[in-house]
């Protein structure tokens, strides 16, 4: 019996001159959808039309499309009769047999579509109105809608990136945006996640006991000890793996979306989250849970919105009727929620979701989110050098007493300033305890702030800075390479000094403590002239400095620095420096400088080097 | 993805291949470890590879040092090209796979499996003549032949070493290879492979150069060990022993770590650094060398990944520049 | 035969329960086809805290009734390192060298963290004496219990002094164990700090409560008149009918973790009764067994496991 629910819906209400026929159809090829499968004396409904292509309506009728543009001047009548179609009839291969595999279920229906059409007296035939364009753009969506896996279609031509699925396929009066509506379908189809599918609970038990038999039979199978029905058998594993999917129903009661932002949200069945937690399971479990579908949801969202809406010549018609903006998950459960915070936080993966401070403490991804994270950099810019985190400092403060690595003494520091006291950076870099938190911290520092679809290349200065940089560089899978200070030029060779920047997007550049900046700029400029690149493309493509000392001193102004202030970043500053103008030195001797780590007389130090 | 292709075939070594797919971006400590696990990720990465792969060529995986977990192999029933298994050393990963590919058809000694195509001469051939170390080798031949810059030839300027003052026809520019992340990964967990095979017992990593240190570094993170970088060796420099004494511990074994050793002169000042410290070096590991039969205290536990000379790369050092433009042009 | 097992990538207490029990059900009924049981934990990230006294009990069953020992397979990988750090951290892998084999070596290749040396594991054999337990929970759990079970500390009436109820109740269920179960236990506790919980648990293969109450509490059932039949109403009656006793402090124990926002679950045999915050008022009034919805979430009647195991996690 087919549940006349379906009618309510505006994208079948809006059918205008093909509703009849439409109605024709669904209550010819709905039965078949209809048909139910029995085990052992249980009912088993997955892919039917009173709950899946009902609620598809729904999804698309009350969440992705705009219910005032959509109909009026969004989609032609044509193109809403192509998907509605497309609704009925893209799992009809499934429907009637459990045993179809779902690697090209989309294939097999496609084909059951051609041959019904093929069929002279089928009623999609004789009365559907359409013709061998028509039923060739139905397929086109159909075929789209879900991957096909079996091998036989390569990758680059599945789904979306189907060549013969075009956004201007000709019918009798204008063209279908095939693609799009495929699109749209993919997405209603994936959101169709709630236990609204599940229908009858009963058949969940039912598939927990067909679980223990399978398990019985599987044993039989292999002790042989039996002959077990081969097809009994395949059939009960398939139900097997179904039930895994059939816990995941349960736990979303609806999707809706929100007017005023057009946010997609998957609602959690809190009374049944609550259930399961006083049944045992944790919060973590289901978290996971959660988010495991909430991930396959956003990666098909982001797909569909890149392949159909960014990509179309028509992006803002396309977005004026199909507005949704972003899915995210709402749980009112308050332990689920601090858990699902919290998992998404651990997710090292960037390119997926990421955090977002709201007050309803549900989370995000796409593009808004990385706004956010330039916005705050953006605000930032108008600060100074800023410190990374108060946890690293107060470890580096704490290390560096403990360790005394502070040296005191007159140290030079570079041509013009000499200095009474300096950091052994070098065993700082060489200390695992230390390196290990300076280098977790700055590559959070770089997840939370850089843009990672660029290609960016950390380089390192100098020794300390090019171990740092290795260690940051391999953690981010970036490239990375390193400077040698001008200092050290005339003992290095040529080929080890070249340093080739102009194909990255962005320099990260590490290094181990920074007094004046001048240091920094020698190699800077160094670089500028070696690539041919101006100023200003230079502090372009220098995106951040990290340091892991900032040494405040009594004499260099930092307003003179270029803007590369702005950009830096580090981990501690409690070791402010005392310089002196190398002229104004009490520490030269007959010409000479006194200095600890000036170690041939008369040329350039560097092997106890100071800090930059 | 490194691969090592040739006419016929295309070999991937998966468990180089899986270290770095493995690890997610923005891990800030990576380990080695012996075995490394394929997981779903990875084998979503290396299906889709398949598909950018000539049909004409045979898929070869090398499953030396892997695991899995689950019936992750079963994905694989969609493949309908020929694959080879090369290596399947472990009994559980045998099993593994038996049950998860049933059409696949094992060899006598159950080492190497096939599918999708039956095992003939050609094929038995190619088990026999790829051990897993040939594969890597070759990709890391691959890497360093990358990397190897040749002088410039208006006018001739041979490359002068400054470690030994001596002249080359070509240069080993290591620091190329750290601009390529799958790279210096391969290279980073050869190298790794290499010392925890050989068990020598060591301490910690000592490094003498800059391209040295950094390879030091990367390791000491992988194998967990103390690294200590001793720069400005050579004929340039003197060394400030101030503050070795304090990081060279007496008694400890060190391995050394170089990026490209040439003649060794830098091996032997270090050599001798840590000896009149009382600590013993018990071995040396590097990218690449040219000629390993040389003589070093380090004798037996030298271990690299490419030498020059065995791969014919034509590598030539003289004394004088004027010797190196006469060896090249006798060379054309 | 060989069976496989295969351990989710995180091994909790309810999946202990639902997925692995009814595999080990399957191979017990074919224990003749079976001669070799492998647990397969390559795809396993986390085990927590609370299944490892249950796994150990588990191993030691399978030994008996089988006549083989379980083996257990955690590959060289860095995952597997960090899993056999955690193990060997909680004194896992000595204590299952008894009742299982190890496929690689399980004590090469640790990575990750450590956590505080005060978490573990112990074991009491059957022939341990109560001196002995008492023993054990002072010098290995009673550190544990200061730094971080203050809020089970109560002050004695009865002789004045400030004791700790869980360390109480362990040590009564251990002692029960051995004098009524004639059995062995286990018992782990560990303060995970990614998690902010603590997880206490204790397993032996006894009696159960049902038989074990019957036979300490005969006279008093008969003359309550109460009708004890099935596990979850000794348990029940346990809890209850000892509320204000000196010993068994079940009811504060439960009492104080669901106050904190925590769960304790009982598994008796082959009944199962979680108490959960939801629970607080009921359980005070002691009106739980006419609450429905406690009947149908909190009570589960078909998992086959025998023995007691008790299992607390409370957030600190």
């Amino acid at each position: 019996m087919i549940n006349q629910d379906y009618q309510k819906f505006s994208c079948i209400k809006n059918l205008v001159e093909y509703k009849d026929i439409f109605h024709e159809l669904v209550n010819f090829y709905g039965e078949d959808l209809n048909d139910k499968i029995v085990i052992d004396g249980s009912v088993y409904t997955l892919h039917d039309f009173n709950n899946h292509c009902t609620d598809i309506y729904k999804i698309i009728s009350e969440v992705l499309l705009d219910s005032k543009r959509a109909y009026s001047d969004g989609l032609s009548s044509k193109e809403l009769y192509l998907l509605d179609l497309a609704v009925l009839f893209h799992d009809i291969s499934m429907s009637c047999d459990i045993m179809v595999e779902r690697t090209n279920h989309s294939q097999k229906s496609a084909q059951k579509v051609q041959d019904i059409y093929d069929d002279t007296e089928s009623p999609l035939y004789k009365k559907a109105q359409l013709n061998q364009n028509d039923i060739k753009i139905l397929k086109a969506i159909i075929l789209a809608h879900s991957d096909v896996k079996d091998g036989s279609v390569p990758v680059e031509k599945r789904g979306l990136n189907d060549p013969t699925l075009r956004d201007d396929m000709p019918t009798r009066i204008g063209s279908v945006r095939a693609k799009l509506l495929a699109g749209i379908l993919r997405l209603a189809d994936e959101l169709d996640i709630t236990s609204d599918r599940l229908g009858n609970t009963n058949i969940e038990k039912n598939l927990k006991s067909v679980r223990e038999k399978f398990l019985d039979m599987d044993m039989q199978v292999r002790s042989k000890e039996q002959e077990v029905n081969q097809d009994k058998y395949e059939k009960y594993k398939k139900y097997v793996e179904s039930l895994s999917h059939w816990e995941f129903l349960h736990l979303f009661s609806q999707v809706t979306r929100e007017s005023q932002d057009d946010i997609v949200y998957l609602v959690t069945d809190d009374q049944h989250i609550q259930n399961l937690l006083d049944s045992g399971s944790t919060s973590a479990e289901l978290a996971r849970k959660i988010l495991k579908v909430y991930d396959k949801v956003i990666k098909e969202w982001r797909e569909i919105k890149h392949k159909t809406i960014d990509d179309s010549h028509q992006k803002l018609d396309v977005k004026s009727f199909f507005p949704v903006t972003d899915i995210r998950v709402k749980c009112s459960v308050d332990s689920v929620r601090k858990e699902l915070d919290r998992q998404m936080d651990n997710i090292k993966n960037v390119k997926e979701v990421s955090m977002n401070q709201n007050t309803e403490k549900d989370f995000s991804d796409n593009g808004n989110a990385t706004e956010n994270k330039f916005s705050n950099s953006g605000n930032q810019s108008e600060q100074c050098v800023q410190l990374i985190s108060d946890k690293l400092s107060n470890m580096l403060k704490r290390e560096i007493k403990r360790r005394h690595l502070l040296r005191v003494g007159h140290f030079l520091l570079d041509d013009n300033f000499c200095a009474r006291d300096w950091i052994d950076t070098k065993e700082v870099v060489e200390t695992k305890v230390i390196v290990d938190d300076i280098v977790e911290c700055f590559i959070k520092h770089i997840k939370d702030t850089c843009d990672l679809q660029k290609k960016y290349l950390v380089v390192g200065l100098d020794l300390e800075g090019a171990l740092l940089a290795s260690r940051v560089a391999m953690g981010m899978k970036m490239p990375f390479s390193y400077i040698i200070p001008v200092r050290d030029r005339l003992n290095s060779s040529p080929k080890e000094t070249e340093l080739s920047v102009v194909e990255y997007d962005g320099i990260i550049l590490i290094v181990d403590a920074i007094v004046t900046f001048d240091t920094i700029k020698k190699a800077l400029n160094d670089i500028m002239k070696s690539n041919q690149l101006g100023m200003e493309q230079m502090q372009e493509k220098i995106t951040h400095i990290y340091s892991i000392f900032y040494r405040k001193n009594n004499l260099v102004n930092l307003e003179e620095m270029e803007g590369l202030h702005r950009k830096t970043f580090y981990g501690n500053d409690d070791f402010p420096i005392e310089l002196f103008k190398k002229e104004e030195c009490r520490y030269i001797k007959e010409g000479q400088c006194l200095a600890l780590n000036s170690r041939l007389r008369g040329n350039n130090s560097n092997e106890m080097h100071s800090n930059i | 993805m490194q691969v090592y292709e040739e006419q016929d075939f295309v070999m991937i070594p998966l468990a180089m291949n899986a270290f770095f797919y493995n690890i997610p971006v923005g891990t800030d400590k990576i380990r080695y470890s012996n075995s490394v696990s394929i997981g779903e990720k990875f084998l979503a990465i290396l299906v889709q590879y398949f598909d950018k792969v000539d049909e004409g060529k045979y898929i070869i995986l090398d499953l030396q040092d892997t695991d899995y977990a689950f019936h992750l192999f079963q994905k694989l029933k969609t493949i309908t090209r020929p694959i080879l298994f090369l290596n399947i050393i472990s009994e559980t990963l045998h099993d593994k796979i038996k049950e998860d590919l049933p059409t696949i058809q094992f060899s006598a000694e159950q080492r190497y499996a096939v599918l999708n195509i039956s095992f003939d001469d050609t094929i038995k051939e190619i088990c026999e003549k790829y051990s897993s170390s040939v594969i890597s080798h070759n990709i890391y031949v691959k890497i360093v032949r990358n990397l190897i810059d040749d002088i410039p030839q208006n006018p001739v300027e041979p490359q002068k070493l400054d470690s030994s003052g001596l002249y080359s026809n070509m240069y080993v520019n290591v620091k190329r290879l750290f601009k390529y992340p799958e790279n210096y990964y391969s290279i980073a967990f050869g190298l790794a492979k290499k010392i925890v095979d050989s068990k020598i017992e060591y301490d910690g990593l000592i490094s003498s150069s800059k391209n040295g240190a950094i390879l030091a570094n990367l390791l000491g993170m992988l194998l967990n060990k103390k690294v200590i970088h001793i720069i400005g060796l050579g004929p340039k420099y003197s060394m400030n022993t101030g503050n070795l004494q304090k990081e060279i511990k007496k008694r400890k074994n060190y391995i050394y770590v170089f990026d490209f050793r040439c003649t060794g002169t830098e091996m032997k000042a270090l050599l001798a650094l840590i000896s009149a410290n009382e600590a013993y070096v018990t071995g040396a590991t590097g990218i690449a060398v040219y000629k390993s039969d040389q003589i070093d205290i380090v004798n037996n536990n030298l271990m690299y990944l490419v030498d020059l000379k065995t791969e014919n790369i034509p590598y030539k050092i003289a004394g004088e520049k004027e010797d190196i433009i006469t060896l090249m042009s006798k060379q054309q | 035969m060989k069976k496989i097992i295969y351990i989710n990538d995180y091994l909790s207490s309810s999946e202990f329960y639902g997925s692995i029990l009814p595999e080990i059900q399957i191979v017990l009924k074919y224990y003749d086809k079976v001669d070799e049981l492998i647990f397969d934990f390559s795809g396993t990230n986390k085990v927590e805290p609370n299944v490892i006294p249950n796994f150990l009990c588990l191993g030691k069953v399978i030994k008996s009734l089988l006549g083989y020992k379980a083996i257990i397979r955690i590959p060289d990988t860095y995952e597997g390192g960090k899993l056999k750090n955690y193990l060997y951290q909680m004194k896992f892998l000595g204590l299952a060298k008894e009742s299982f084999d190890f496929e690689s070596d399980p004590y090469t290749g640790f990575e990750g963290k450590a956590i505080d040396p005060l978490c573990g594991t112990v074991y009491f054999e059957q022939a341990i004496t109560d001196d002995e337990i008492g023993f054990v929970f002072d010098n290995m759990v009673a550190p544990f219990a200061d730094k971080y079970l203050k809020k089970y500390n109560e002050l004695k009436l009865d002789n004045g002094q400030i004791e700790n109820n869980v360390i109480n109740l362990l040590k009564e269920l251990a002692a029960n164990a051995k004098d009524h179960g004639k059995s062995y236990s286990y018992a782990s506790i560990h303060a995970k700090y990614s998690l902010h919980t603590i997880f206490i648990a204790i397993s032996d293969s006894g009696v159960g409560f049902l038989k074990s109450c019957i036979e300490e509490h005969l006279e008093e059932i008969k003359q309550s008149g109460l009708d004890i039949r099935n596990e979850a109403a000794a348990i029940m009656y346990c809890i209850y009918i000892r509320k204000t006793s000196k010993k068994f402090g079940l009811y504060a124990v439960i009492k104080d973790t669901i106050n904190s926002g925590g769960t304790v679950r009982i598994h008796s045999n082959n009944s199962q009764l979680i108490f959960t915050p939801r629970i607080i008022k009921n359980f005070e009034n002691g009106t739980l067994l006419e609450d429905s919805s406690f009947k149908k979430y909190n009570i589960k009647n078909d998992l086959k496991f025998s023995g007691t195991h008790i299992e607390i996690e409370v957030p600190f």
